[in-house]
């Protein structure tokens, strides 16, 4: 046994330093890289919050996205996904025509309800007092004035700003100031 | 021969600081994680585009592939006509056609007239008239990219120093393709003053400019 413990007090050390120093540098790396990613898929700049500015005159915006087949109504209820048929009607001559997506006319007894009519018609009741938001998709840059268009005719104002394809975008309502 | 003992040597332990670094390291991971989290809703103020008629002159800019350019559609107009002679009645369709087939090339742009002839009226009293437009498309490897418009001393800044903010605003056609160089114009415009308006293109589309009139009118956001 004494014999034993005489190798153990002898025995040479194994320095670990220089291993437990290059672990830290790779557990340093791997957390760069993952924060890096993480940054920039969830953080900032992964999704924009828009916050208008104080302005007296201002109407009140609502948000819709346009992707060139949908609208996204950011109504109060929540998120509303609505397509877009391009479809549209007019009145000639006391008499109803309805002109498909390609812009062929078809006369027909009377306007049908279309998708967009919701939101189209609370705009339009507001329109002293709100306005339409577009957030515009690279997808729907080709019909957006066609879409737009719909709301123009309404005599709905309207504003517009491009955003990335898949970057969420909410409109962020300005704190209520207490009086 | 007996062998010389070697000096006893105690090395520390190394497991609290390991211990400490990788607590250390642990509560980094969970601050940037929450930094992340909390940066990724965050709020960017900006003046919210709504469309406003303006009296101002239009400085036109087409931004595609990236990139953005000048152009001046009265003088590229002038340029298309040159060796045109007035339309009549008479010489209307031909004028058109002439007009559509023009192609005009400067340093940037090429442009190209489009024109088409509608007639109205009876058969006693016609009368004929004109539409007419230029489109215009940019260059391969012309223009400015985003990072050259936020340089001192671009065509853009210049450009934005040649220009009177009281009678001047900036109309930027924008390629789907080209949201980041709109924008990076865009707010240099808007930080200058400027009135800025704007209208989305489709990818490959040229901007198309009306010389007689009627269409939508340039607005300001």
């Amino acid at each position: 046994m004494a014999f034993a413990n005489i190798q153990s007090e002898e025995q040479d050390h194994f320095d670990l330093l220089p291993f437990i120093g290059i672990m830290m540098c790779l557990l340093g790396a791997l957390l760069l890289i993952t924060m890096s990613m993480a940054s920039i898929n969830v953080g900032a700049g992964a999704s924009e919050g828009w916050v208008p500015q104080p302005d007296p005159d201002a109407k009140i915006p609502v948000l819709i996205e346009w992707d060139g087949t949908y609208a996204t109504w950011h109504s109060e209820s929540g998120l509303q996904r609505i397509e877009e048929n391009f479809e549209e009607y007019a009145k000639f001559d006391g008499k109803w025509v309805r002109f498909d997506p390609e812009g062929r006319a078809y006369r027909v007894v009377g306007p049908q309800p279309n998708p967009l009519d919701p939101l189209v018609n609370f705009l339009e009741s507001r329109r002293q007092s709100h306005y339409a938001l577009f957030a515009v998709r690279p997808t729907g840059f080709k019909n957006f004035r066609r879409f737009a268009s719909r709301f123009e005719d309404r005599k709905i104002d309207i504003g517009f700003e491009p955003i990335e394809k898949d970057k969420p975008v909410r409109l962020i309502p300005p704190k209520d100031k207490k009086k | 021969m007996r062998r010389r003992r070697q000096p006893t040597f105690e090395q520390p332990s190394l497991v609290p600081m390991a211990d400490m670094l990788t607590n250390t390291v642990g509560i980094m991971l969970f601050i940037l994680i929450f930094a992340s989290l909390s940066a990724g809703t965050a709020a960017v103020l900006k003046h919210l585009p709504r469309e406003k008629p303006t009296h101002a002159r239009a400085v036109w800019m087409y931004c595609s592939g990236g990139k953005i350019v000048h152009f001046e559609p009265d003088m590229l107009a002038e340029k298309l006509v040159k060796g045109l002679r007035k339309p009549s009645f008479s010489t209307a369709d031909d004028w058109a056609h002439k007009f559509s087939s023009h192609t005009v090339d400067t340093d940037e742009l090429q442009v190209s007239g489009e024109a088409e002839t509608e007639y109205s009226g009876d058969l006693f009293q016609q009368s004929v008239r004109i539409k007419s437009a230029i489109l215009v498309r940019r260059k391969p490897s012309q223009g400015e990219d985003e990072v050259a418009v936020k340089a001192p001393g671009s065509a853009f800044q210049r450009l934005l120093a040649e220009k009177n903010k009281a009678t001047d605003f900036f109309f930027f056609y924008v390629d789907s393709d080209s949201i980041r160089v709109f924008r990076a114009a865009r707010d240099k415009a808007a930080t200058n003053g400027f009135g800025v308006g704007w209208t989305p293109l489709d990818a490959n589309e040229p901007a198309r400019i009306g010389l007689s009139g009627g269409g939508k009118v340039p607005t300001v956001q």
